[in-house]
């Protein structure tokens, strides 16, 4: 520094000075560039906004999840509480090829042994392993999926899978309608699909993901079966884990309300069966069956054929419709009831008046009975069990055409009856010209449904009293309320005293040795019955020619005295008439009808049987069991122990004898031998221990999942399989 | 040596020390979660932060230690010059002959081990320890109006540095080199007047240009003529427009911004920010300060921003007092080196420039930043400390 000059000096200090002086601007624009990012974070967090984007708003956006909640849609049950159709689950199986898809411990989620795997799949797979293998080697892909093999798998198959524990093997499941019972009044439970069954769409769309009927009672209560979804709005972040100290809002889903059908589970079986068997030997192009409680209008048991499984789906493309309530069809000789039901009810009905048989002419047309020449001359008593056409005709004519329209009216004849079924139709009437009123009184001419004539029917055997048919019994909505399907009067379209000489007609049809229904005896009970054959109507408006081109039917009723059943059947053109019409259809009517009237238990039974069940809680083992064998009733026990700790039924309850009873005990719940027992009964050892049990098929117990002496599991179920009795 | 440990400065000291706790803890807190979603210890980053910030305790200690003058003896600035030199033309070589150890595009870093060295960050540090060395001995020629003599040399080194860094590419590493250059011709004792002309102007010029390339569309006459595409640019139009061009490079300014909203006044807690866990991407490096305002709230954000100022000034300040233009040059440039990190890095998660991918000093996860860092900071305490020893010596 000492060389330093004074000029140098000077200049130095100059240098300095403007060093100081960069340095304190520096010193204000830094600390000023800080103050500004300083009160622009306060900006941003204060106001939540940048611009005009709120920032809060975009975040709530971006780290809410929604997740649907389901709504589980109702379960279908029949009277008896037996499920007829529920909501499950079928699954579709991937696997994930990606090698680096391993969990946290490093264990891998991908498929390791891909021969091993497919081995084991094509155990459980509509697939050889070949071709499982072919899609595991596919290159540089994620995951694969197996075709439709890999899909609409039952929840067991899943299980099945899961249990062999393969890594990389997956399952996504979608929401399905399972009908247990396969071919059960399919046509009547109906069908729910899934709205889309495209399925890239129903990824996306939630509304797609939800089952909708699409026919019979699956359609018509839709609305009540379908459950509201609910939505789970969660904060997550991209890992998909919850934010922590967030709100989860949930509104919870409601499932749909459960309908409880009229059907009788067992009934309907075996009326499916009957049904398959008289199709497969006679072929008819079209067939229905109803039968019907004749004092409420209650269904017991419907079917159709052709018909489809509804769980297979087999045959669903074959036929749409419910022909009970959409197909019309002229009945032919069944409808010649209300006619006589008219002129019985009119008073002008004179049974012991002869007319002469065979033919008779109507304006322009000449109408013949079905055996053209028919019998000479006969009573009119005798022509409802002979079916005379021309008895009919005269009947009708002598009740008057006015008269007459005025009782088809009050029939309700050419009217929906108003069931709760999609599509009904009305069928119709025309009486305008003297041609139609004469064909109509033997049921030609009109149109009616099936479900129509049941209510005609249920007013002769009801005394009168004409009911709706009747589906479903009554719902319970996911809150536990209870609607019920009251019994409907339609009307009364005629008097007691009437209905009662018309099954006295029907009655001579089966008994009298000139009757047409002959073959529909049922030993041990009176029977009532009506027999049609009908015309159908070809596409030219004339009737079709040749021995089967009929709708041959049956109505009956039984006990003739006081029906309690109404069995309906019709069978269109049978291409194998190998039998007579009647056999044909009694091979349907008779066992069903017979099976139905043994199954009823009468009230009256009961009352006359009927013993009070004594109060044996408390009591020994060994006392209440011979105090039960004194009452004669069947006495069961769950449980090791002497004392009684519970019983059912209880205390007071009216019981019939033979009856069995459930005893439990004190000690471990042993499972007792239950061949044999009838449902209700396995219910009540159901009910006694808690467990969980499932019932499969129909009858009686005829096997076990948990052997007799073996203790009830509480966190397992119980499967008992029911077995008809042959 | 008792006698230098009293000298220690507590403005830079205290400062010092806290923000690099601070980092710690805030590298644990950012790194954890991505750590654990994939499958890592969640502690590997917190370790190494603090391993990191040891060494650097030690290097400062070091530093510190030795003479001042030590530091700035040709020997030392020479090895200094040369061997970032070859730390850089070795990433150079690297990216010629294994491409494949690029990170995000670029070559920069050497990896040693577990470690790696990132050659830009000595880089800032030998660019001031040259040009304070250069100017402290041509300061006659500056006095005398020979700028050109003086400046030629560092020029040239800061021009190599530069493209080197260029070339990585890290844009932000080179802007961050060429601020510093300018902060220190300013402050070399050139006329105040020029220095503050000239900063505004490179300032402007910046400003201009950002604005002019963030505004362009596709049929823009520039593009054509300079055969540029649009998505070569998405960084600067999407600093311009953020929340339309998400999918466009704009998603880390707009998960930054949401961070800060999140975080509020005082912040939704420590340990409970939501960006980091997948939607900021590495929330431990660039985007730290993001995080912190998210857990710790403006108040957190505040005090980092704050301790770094102290730090800026503090430095400045020691740097003003000294009458040795060594001492000067490097406590400017020290500062230099905190201040372009931190306005850059933060000036870039608060949308206020472009985002460049530049570490918070002593904040951000990374070893070779800390401990340059902590280097700087045991310069400047040992030149503090130097000048408290000359005016203790004056007085007396």
């Amino acid at each position: 520094m000492k060389q330093f000059n004074q000029d140098d000096h000077q200049k130095s200090r100059r240098t300095r000075r403007n060093r100081v002086i960069v340095g304190l601007i520096l010193i204000v624009a830094m600390s000023a560039v800080l103050l500004l990012f300083i009160s622009r974070f306060a900006y941003i967090a204060t106001s939540g906004h940048v611009g005009s984007v709120d920032l809060t708003k975009k975040t709530e956006q971006k780290y809410s999840q929604n997740k649907v909640l389901l709504g589980k849609r109702g379960t279908i049950y029949d009277v008896s509480g037996n499920i007829i159709a529920e909501d499950s689950n079928v699954y579709s199986v991937y696997a994930i090829l990606d090698k680096k898809y391993n969990d946290t411990d490093g264990k891998p989620l991908h498929v390791v042994n891909k021969k091993k795997t497919a081995k084991v799949l094509s155990k459980y797979l509509p697939l050889s392993q070949k071709k499982i293998l072919t899609y595991l080697k596919k290159k540089n892909q994620f995951q694969v999926e197996f075709g439709s093999a890999g899909k609409n798998l039952s929840l067991n198959t899943k299980k099945k899978i899961e249990a062999e524990k393969l890594p990389g093997i997956r399952f996504t499941d979608t929401p399905s309608r399972l009908y247990p019972n396969g071919t059960f009044a399919s046509h009547i439970v109906g069908l729910a699909q899934l709205a889309n069954t495209d399925e890239k769409k129903k990824a996306t769309d939630e509304d797609d993901e939800k089952l909708t009927g699409i026919l019979g009672i699956e359609k018509y209560f839709n609305n009540a079966l379908t459950g509201t979804n609910g939505l789970q709005t969660s904060k997550r972040d991209t890992f998909g884990y919850e934010i922590p100290n967030s709100k989860v809002v949930t509104k919870q889903p409601k499932n749909g309300s459960s309908i409880y059908l009229t059907l009788d589970s067992r009934l309907q079986s075996y009326l499916e069966q009957l049904m398959t068997n008289v199709q497969e030997k006679y072929k008819p192009v079209k067939m229905t069956a109803v039968l019907m409680n004749a004092k409420n209008g209650k269904i017991i048991a419907a079917s159709q054929r052709p018909t489809f499984n509804a769980s297979t789906k087999k045959g669903i493309a074959s036929m749409w419709r419910d022909s009970l309530v959409e197909d019309t069809y002229e009945p032919g000789s069944v409808f010649k009831l209300l006619t006589v039901s008219a002129a019985i009810d009119a008073g002008t009905y004179k049974p012991n008046e002869y007319f002469q048989s065979g033919s008779i002419k109507v304006a322009d047309r000449t109408i013949y009975d079905w055996d053209k020449d028919g019998w000479g001359w006969i009573p009119y008593y005798q022509a409802i069990p002979r079916s005379s056409n021309t008895g009919l005709v005269k009947i009708e004519q002598q009740l008057g055409a006015k008269k007459y329209a005025k009782y088809l009216k009050k029939f309700h004849v050419g009217e929906k009856t108003g069931i709760t079924l999609p599509g009904e139709v009305s069928g119709n009437l025309n009486l305008k010209s003297k041609v139609s009123q004469a064909t109509t009184s033997f049921g030609q001419g009109v149109n009616v449904t099936v479900i129509q004539m049941m209510q005609y029917l249920s007013a002769i055997a009801n005394n009168g009293t004409m009911v709706q048919p009747q589906i479903v019994d009554h719902a319970i909505s996911n809150n536990g309320q209870v609607k019920n399907y009251d019994t409907k009067v339609v009307d009364h379209p005629i008097k007691a005293s009437t209905a009662k000489k018309v099954r006295k007609l029907m009655e001579q049809v089966v008994y009298s040795d000139y009757g047409t229904g002959g073959a529909y005896k049922i030993p041990g009970y009176k029977i009532a019955v009506k027999t049609g054959t009908a015309q159908i109507a070809g596409s030219d408006g004339n009737y079709l020619t040749g021995s089967s081109n009929y709708v041959f039917s049956v109505a009956g009723m039984a006990p003739a005295k006081n029906p309690k059943y109404i069995l309906y059947v019709t069978m269109q053109q049978p291409k194998k008439m190998t039998d007579s019409e009647s056999q044909m259809m009694s091979r349907l009517f008779n066992p069903l009808m017979k099976r139905a009237l043994k199954s009823e238990v009468n009230d009256e039974d009961l009352d006359a049987n009927s013993i009070s069940m004594p109060k044996l809680t408390g009591t020994s083992l060994s006392t209440a069991k011979s105090k039960l064998k004194k009452l004669g009733l069947t006495v069961s026990q769950v449980g090791s122990g002497s004392k009684v700790v519970q019983q059912l039924p209880a205390a007071g309850e009216k019981v019939i004898k033979n009856q069995r009873v459930v005893l439990l005990t004190e000690g471990a719940m042993t499972m007792p031998n239950i061949k044999g027992w009838s449902k209700n009964d396995v219910l009540k050892l159901a009910e006694i221990t808690g467990a969980d049990f499932k019932l499969t098929g129909t009858g009686y117990a005829s096997s076990q999942s948990i052997k007799a002496g073996n203790i009830i599991p509480s966190d397992d179920t119980v499967t008992v399989k029911l077995k008809e009795p042959d | 040596m008792k006698e230098k440990l009293r000298r220690l400065d507590p403005w830079i000291l205290i400062p010092y020390l806290l923000l690099v706790v601070i980092g710690i803890i805030m590298v644990y807190s950012a790194s954890s979660g991505e750590l654990i979603a994939s499958n890592l210890s969640p502690t590997m980053y917190l370790k190494r932060q603090a391993i990191f910030a040891v060494v650097g305790l030690v290097a400062a200690a070091v530093t510190y230690w030795f003479r001042a003058r030590f530091w700035y003896s040709k020997g030392t600035v020479m090895i200094a010059v040369i061997s970032t030199l070859g730390l850089l033309l070795l990433l150079r070589l690297i990216s010629h002959f294994n491409p494949s150890a690029a990170q995000n595009g670029a070559v920069g870093w050497i990896n040693i081990g577990p470690f790696n060295i990132q050659p830009v960050e000595i880089a800032k540090l030998t660019l001031v320890l040259y040009f304070a060395y250069i100017l402290g001995r041509r300061e006659k020629k500056l006095i005398n109006k020979r700028p050109g003599e003086v400046f030629a040399a560092p020029l040239a080194l800061t021009v190599l540095f530069v493209v080197l860094t260029m070339i990585q590419p890290d844009l932000g590493g080179a802007l961050i080199l060429s601020f510093i250059a300018v902060v220190l011709i300013g402050a070399s004792g050139v006329a105040w007047w020029f220095t503050v002309v000239g900063g505004v102007g490179i300032l402007g010029l910046f400003g201009i240009l950002v604005n002019i390339i963030g505004h362009l569309n596709k049929s823009s006459f520039l593009l054509k003529i300079s055969g540029l595409k649009l998505y070569q640019l998405d960084r600067f139009r999407s600093f311009l427009h953020p929340f339309q061009l998400e999918q466009h490079g704009g998603a880390q300014l707009v998960n930054s911004y949401y961070a800060i909203n999140n975080g509020g006044w005082f912040g939704r807690g420590l340990g409970n920010s939501i960006q980091k866990l997948g939607y900021l991407p590495e929330p431990y490096t660039d985007f730290i300060l993001s995080i912190t305002a998210e857990e710790l709230g403006i108040v957190g954000a505040t005090l980092i921003l704050i301790l770094l100022g102290i730090l800026i000034v503090r430095s400045l300040l020691i740097g003003m007092r000294s009458r040795n233009t060594y001492h000067m040059l490097v406590c400017y440039g020290v500062s230099a080196i905190l201040f372009v990190q931190t306005f850059i890095n933060v000036g870039g998660l608060l949308g206020l420039i472009p985002i460049t991918g530049v570490t918070l000093p002593f904040i951000s996860y990374g070893g070779s930043s800390i401990i340059i860092l902590s280097i700087c900071m045991g310069l400047v305490l040992n030149i503090s400390a130097t000048e408290k020893r000359k005016r203790e010596k004056r007085v007396r």
